[in-house]
């Protein structure tokens, strides 16, 4: 038999379900708890963390620049190549609190419906 | 106005549409409900099946990968409602016979008779009823949801070798329960 022939006949074995099911699914769907968690308090935490962190960075950057030593211990680095350094650990922990938000933001609670 | 993509449903169902879930069933209903009926071989236990299935699509669509193919995930789980269901019911049936030869046995009548009682439609599904649940399974991932071998794999978790011998049995098995139920009238309804 052709393909064209079996793929007709097993297309007309296609069922349906009862014409309740639809009502009966969306009372199930309704009837779901609330189980979802709200992450975004993790996002909020870490980009209080990473401006912490930039401001400490930033007054070691200055710290160094102005004295050229911490506590006695001298730090011979030229000025651009400190600055050049924060922007790219601010660049890359930037981009990592952004890839974080998109996934809080794609497994926030999805249990109910809002709009009908 | 065309058909919004299942992306796009996702998305909507994501922002709480109760309508693009509607949609989204609606579009995907009548296959997986084939697929969970040549599993249980019953179609009240298939839409129970597939209620059970859509809730958890519901509750896991954050799971989700953006970017995979909808259908094949939604199938896939499908399938293992229905498979899960076939085992806590033999867990729990008393020995009795199987339950695929209690339902719409096709009488031995005529032919003709058999036409005019069930439409060629009702032949065919009562045929897939009678078939093994894996090929009538198989038929209906390969024809119905037009899935390929790689899909039916992520789906079934078959290997390839397994899912291409049993689509050649299935196809096999299809024609020689048409043939049964037909016999030489088989060739008018191909």
């Amino acid at each position: 038999m052709k393909e064209d022939n079996i793929k007709r006949l097993v297309q007309e074995s296609e069922l349906e379900p009862s014409e309740d099911f639809m009502m009966k699914l969306m009372v199930a769907v309704e009837q779901q708890p609330e189980k979802g968690r709200d992450f975004r308090w993790i996002f909020l935490l870490a980009l209080l963390s990473f401006l912490a962190l930039a401001g400490c960075v930033l007054a070691l950057i200055r710290r160094l620049i102005e004295q050229g030593e911490i506590k006695g211990v001298p730090i011979d680095l030229s000025p651009i190549a400190m600055r050049v350094g924060f922007i790219i650990l601010v660049l890359l922990i930037g981009h990592k609190l952004l890839l974080l938000g998109q996934k809080i933001q794609a497994i926030r609670p999805l249990t109910t419906f809002s709009q009908e | 106005m065309p058909k919004p993509s299942d992306q796009d449903l996702l998305q909507r169902i994501r922002d709480g549409d109760k309508r693009a879930f509607r949609e989204l069933v609606e579009r995907y209903k009548n296959v997986s409900f084939s697929l969970a009926c040549s599993i249980v071989k019953d179609e009240q236990r298939a839409e129970d099946v597939l209620q059970d299935a859509f809730v958890k699509v519901f509750k896991h669509l954050a799971s989700f990968r953006e970017g995979a193919r909808f259908s094949t995930w939604l199938y896939r789980i499908v399938v293992n409602a229905a498979y899960t269901a076939i085992e806590k019911e033999q867990r729990h049936r008393s020995r009795q016979e199987e339950p695929s030869a209690q339902f719409m046995p096709i009488e031995e009548e005529s032919i003709f008779t058999k036409l005019q009682q069930y439409e060629r439609k009702k032949l065919i599904q009562a045929v897939f009823k009678k078939m093994k649940e894996e090929e009538a399974l198989l038929l209906r991932l390969y024809y119905l949801a037009e899935l390929s071998v790689k899909e039916i794999q992520e789906t079934t978790g078959f290997s390839a070798s397994k899912i291409k011998v049993g689509l050649h049995r299935a196809r096999k098995s299809m024609l020689a329960h048409l043939r049964r139920e037909m016999g030489d009238e088989l060739k008018h309804l191909i």
